[in-house]
């Protein structure tokens, strides 16, 4: 083997897999051509890729589908699990001492809101025992004046005073 | 934007549509199945960790981000499966059992295709050369199995099967520099000479 062959020997792989430049694949053929050698390597290196070659390729079994997608379906059903296994580990966690003093505080601020607005509603609609009170206050309002009735009939009398007054004196 | 349909398919599964999924499992499932199969040469085993890969993409759908080909993610996840559940995982057993060294032949299923069967001396003759070639590939180390099974089966360029495997196209460039000379020592030490 001489220096050119050596040279060329550590590049056949590439060579073979057409992985190298353009001006090293064009010396190596080059070289191949008069080199027998060379070309004994290659045949040798091409041999059990030719082989790998042949080994025939495999399908499925009848089951494989199936499996899978039952392996689908336990992952699906592992995954709400797991969902709902958090929510009741972290409601569960509320109660544990640590958090008891948080959860009860949050828990009074939650009755006491809802009592609030149950007692006071949000809406400013009056309601009907208001629209009552209103209607007997007028009422009582109007009852007052009748009630000075004798004060309205004087403040007429005293209205046409000067008239009364002409007609006396007249 | 990516425009490998598969990366499309995959953003679709993302959104919520399932059927994608399954265009994707019906697409990769052979190719899958096979690379693992050569990997490992044990059916039962590649059937179980192809299964093992679309449950790995089925779980990690929310995070995946089309940054490279389709290919190239899933068959990360399959050479990081092998790489793991083979070597460390509870397959160990299964592969160390399935070894052609044992002198226990692996079974063939369902052979596609048929073809290469000529004749019966032929058939033995290149049944034997596929035992002596299954037996090499078995010798490699885990990387350049891999990345001889993507050169050759795939016909990857070393830039592709760098992305597959996490390495440099140089490195690649060695791995199978390596991974073709061992096999041809190992083919040529059991006696199989150059026909010419």
């Amino acid at each position: 083997m001489n220096r050119e062959c050596k040279k060329h020997r550590k590049n056949l792989v590439a060579y073979m897999d057409r992985e190298l430049p353009r001006k090293r694949l064009i010396q190596i053929d080059e070289h191949l051509q008069g080199c027998a050698l060379c070309q004994k390597e290659l045949e040798e290196l091409r041999m059990p890729v030719a082989a790998l070659l042949e080994w025939e390729s495999i399908v499925p079994s009848a089951g494989y589908d199936r499996v899978f997608w039952e392996k689908v379906e336990g992952l699906k059903a592992g995954q709400k699990n797991r969902k709902e296994k958090s929510f009741s580990k972290q409601f569960r966690l509320c109660f544990k001492p640590k958090f008891a003093l948080v959860t009860s505080a949050a828990l009074a601020a939650l009755i006491f809101l809802i009592t609030f607005f149950e007692l006071k509603p949000l809406n400013n609609e009056p309601s009907q025992s208001e629209i009552l009170f209103v209607q007997d206050f007028d009422l009582l309002y109007n009852l007052e004046i009748i009630e000075n009735r004798e004060a309205l009939e004087n403040f007429e009398v005293i209205n046409f005073l000067d008239i009364l007054e002409q007609e006396v004196n007249g | 934007m990516n425009e490998d349909p598969h990366v499309q398919l995959m953003l679709r599964f993302q959104s919520g549509e399932q059927s994608a999924f399954k265009q994707l499992f019906e697409a990769y499932k052979i190719p899958l199945l096979n690379f693992i199969y050569r990997y490992c040469q044990d059916y039962r085993v590649a059937e179980e960790l192809s299964q093992e890969v679309f449950l790995r993409v089925y779980k990690t759908v929310s995070s995946y981000r089309p940054d490279a080909k389709f290919s190239t993610w899933i068959y990360r996840i399959a050479t990081n499966i092998c790489l793991n559940e083979i070597r460390t995982g509870k397959y160990k057993y299964e592969i160390n059992n399935a070894c052609f060294d044992s002198g226990s032949e692996i079974k063939e299923f369902q052979a596609v295709d048929s073809r290469t069967y000529t004749g019966v001396d032929e058939g033995i003759v290149q049944k034997e050369r596929h035992k002596e070639v299954r037996s090499a590939i078995k010798k490699l180390p885990d990387k350049q199995r891999m990345a001889l099974l993507f050169s050759v089966y795939d016909q990857l360029s070393y830039k592709e099967i760098g992305h597959r495997l996490g390495c440099s196209e140089g490195a690649v460039k060695s791995i199978i520099h390596r991974a073709k000379i061992t096999i041809r020592d190992i083919f040529l030490k059991k006696g199989n000479k150059q026909d010419k």
